[in-house]
């Protein structure tokens, strides 16, 4: 019988930062229950007997397709930038995401202290 | 354009009034309909009052996916089956509630709040697109359209009594759905008749050079032949595969079995082995997906972005991302990168594969001996809000019925087959092989005929 997998809470702290996401402790502690019950689950796939069938990415088993490359028309500037974040009225106090030409994220690259 | 369209479009506001407590719609667009119905092309959708589901891209209307993540988007195109509804002459009138990026089972996980059943308001309207089943089950609107991963549309059409069909997948250009697992990801339609559910499949369905796994296969007109519809030759699932049905579901499903045999059309026991996997393998490769395709909702180029003076892009992309997520979404997020990460990769995520494979190959040896499969729908009646949000994985088991078909790309509808002693509604679902969904609908119609008249 396999051991049955868990995640801790630390553990699962470290995996939602590859993933961009921060937890409280609290939050930790309730996802790593659920998500190790969940995975206690899924690991009743090792009784699953698949002999040696290849693995299934896609349904339709589609080849790639290909286009001539041909210059067609792109969304405009202006209608992309209109969706930049902080931008309306409500949210003046935050800073503008976009100058009207880029989007604008905090710098990159600091000065040396 | 008759009056009666133009009045119904005109009544949506008052009509969303009276059933405001249900929390199906996000946003009214009836306005917008109303000022284009006079340059709205005459097509096969001309009479059709039609709500779609908050996922779906209308080019100058929010797409929120119920998620604070898009707050104050915009979209700056339109989904292609979206346009081709307004080219068939349709009349967009609603964007409808739904689980946030379809994430769920229930139509509970919606930063809106969640929806309400129409024939008891303490309960789920399944989901994840309840919202377009309820508008659709109230007649507020004559088809909705939604999106289905893993039964996201025939799941809440059986708990609101209506039907709901998953095209095979390829079948709709996903082109402008806001993508959940692209490998199974398929635009759905709500309908309260066989008939119109085809009507806008037909409107929907075929080959669209911006989605590259569209598919080219010509799609097949339907009209109903009692002929044609009496010589399928019909699977149903074996008893041990029925464990666990709520045994009024079971005695609904013997009915059927007992009118299909009466009406003279072959019916055999089929097994579908592997099915039994399909949950687990259905959360391993739809969540890999999902943390994949959720990676672009990082605060940079639209909706929500959290930011003060003391923030560098790293802590953008954390807060923005922390605050806009819900629970459910950032559960699936974790499960994804788990199951993606070094050294669990090929005893999850190659493991799963391999049961896809295998579940496929289940289907590929029914679909030799018969045309359709019936099974049951749900496991269960409708439950109830608040029940399960807190045991994830008991909300994900609710859907051992739809998942296969998924997995298997093939397309699948659940059609309505009356009510339980409870007053509500119990779905049934017929399948069919790859592009075999002028199947389903002789056969649904064949039953529609027999119990609805």
């Amino acid at each position: 019988m396999p051991t049955k997998p868990s995640v801790t809470p630390e553990e699962l702290r470290k995996l939602a930062g590859l993933a961009k996401l921060h937890l409280t402790p609290a939050q930790a502690q309730q996802y790593a229950g659920q998500i190790s019950a969940i995975l206690a689950h899924v690991q009743t796939l090792e009784a699953a007997d698949t002999g040696d069938l290849a693995p299934l990415s896609h349904v339709l088993e589609l080849a790639n397709v290909a286009r001539l490359d041909e210059p067609v028309p792109s969304m405009e500037r202006d209608l992309a930038l209109g969706n930049a974040p902080g931008r309306d009225a409500a949210d003046k106090d935050k800073p503008r995401a976009s100058d009207g030409e880029f989007f604008l994220v905090p710098a990159v690259l600091k000065p040396d202290p | 354009m008759t009056q009666p369209v133009r009045d119904r479009i005109a009544g949506i506001p008052a009509a969303l009034q009276e059933q405001s407590a249900l929390n199906a719609v996000i946003a009214d667009i009836s306005p917008a309909a109303l000022d284009g119905l006079e340059a709205a092309p005459e097509g096969a959708l001309s009479q059709l009052l039609l709500g779609i589901k908050d996922n779906l891209n209308l080019a100058g209307s929010a797409a929120t996916c119920a998620s604070r993540t898009l707050q104050g988007y915009i979209s700056t195109y339109t989904a292609t089956a979206v346009q081709q509804l307004l080219d068939a002459g349709g009349h967009l009138v609603v964007k409808t509630n739904m689980d946030e990026f379809a994430m769920g089972s229930s139509s509970e996980y919606s930063c809106f709040g969640p929806v309400h059943n129409p024939h008891d308001a303490d309960l789920v309207p399944g989901g994840s697109s309840g919202g377009s089943a309820v508008v659709v089950a109230t007649g507020l609107v004559d088809a909705a359209l939604g999106s289905d991963t893993g039964g996201s549309v025939r799941q809440p059409a059986a708990f609101c009594g209506i039907y709901g069909l998953k095209p095979t997948y390829g079948r709709v250009s996903r082109y402008g759905l806001v993508a959940f697992a692209s490998s199974f990801d398929q635009i759905g339609v709500f309908a309260r008749s066989t008939g119109t559910t085809a009507s806008v499949y037909q409107a929907i369905a075929g080959h669209d050079a911006r989605d590259s796994t569209s598919a080219p296969e010509p799609v097949r007109p339907f009209e109903f032949d009692g002929q044609r519809a009496r010589s399928l030759r019909v699977g149903i699932l074996p008893p041990a595969e029925l464990a666990g049905l709520d045994p009024e579901i079971l005695e609904r499903y013997r009915e059927l079995i007992a009118f299909m045999e009466g009406e003279g059309l072959p019916v055999q026991e089929i097994s579908l082995p592997h099915a039994g996997h399909g949950i687990a393998a259905y959360y391993i490769l739809t969540t890999a997906e999902a943390s994949s395709n959720l990676a672009r909702f990082d605060g940079i180029r639209y909706g929500r972005r959290l930011q003060t003076a003391d923030s560098d892009l790293e802590s953008v992309y954390t807060d923005s991302r922390s605050s806009g997520f819900g629970p459910e979404v950032q559960r699936r997020i974790m499960l994804g990168t788990y199951v993606l990460s070094a050294g669990y990769m090929d005893k999850y995520y190659g493991r799963a594969q391999r049961v896809r494979r295998s579940i496929q190959g289940d289907f590929t040896a029914a679909f030799s001996e018969v045309d359709i499969l019936l099974t049951p729908t749900t496991p269960t009646f409708p439950f109830a809000i608040g029940s399960q949000v807190d045991n994830p994985l008991a909300m994900y088991l609710s859907d051992l019925f739809t998942v296969p078909m998924s997995l298997a790309g093939i397309p699948a509808m659940s059609i309505p087959v009356g009510q339980g002693r409870n007053g509500l509604p119990i779905g049934l679902q017929l399948c069919a092989t790859t592009f075999g969904e002028e199947s389903i609908f002789q056969m649904s119609q064949l039953i529609e005929n027999q119990f609805q008249t």
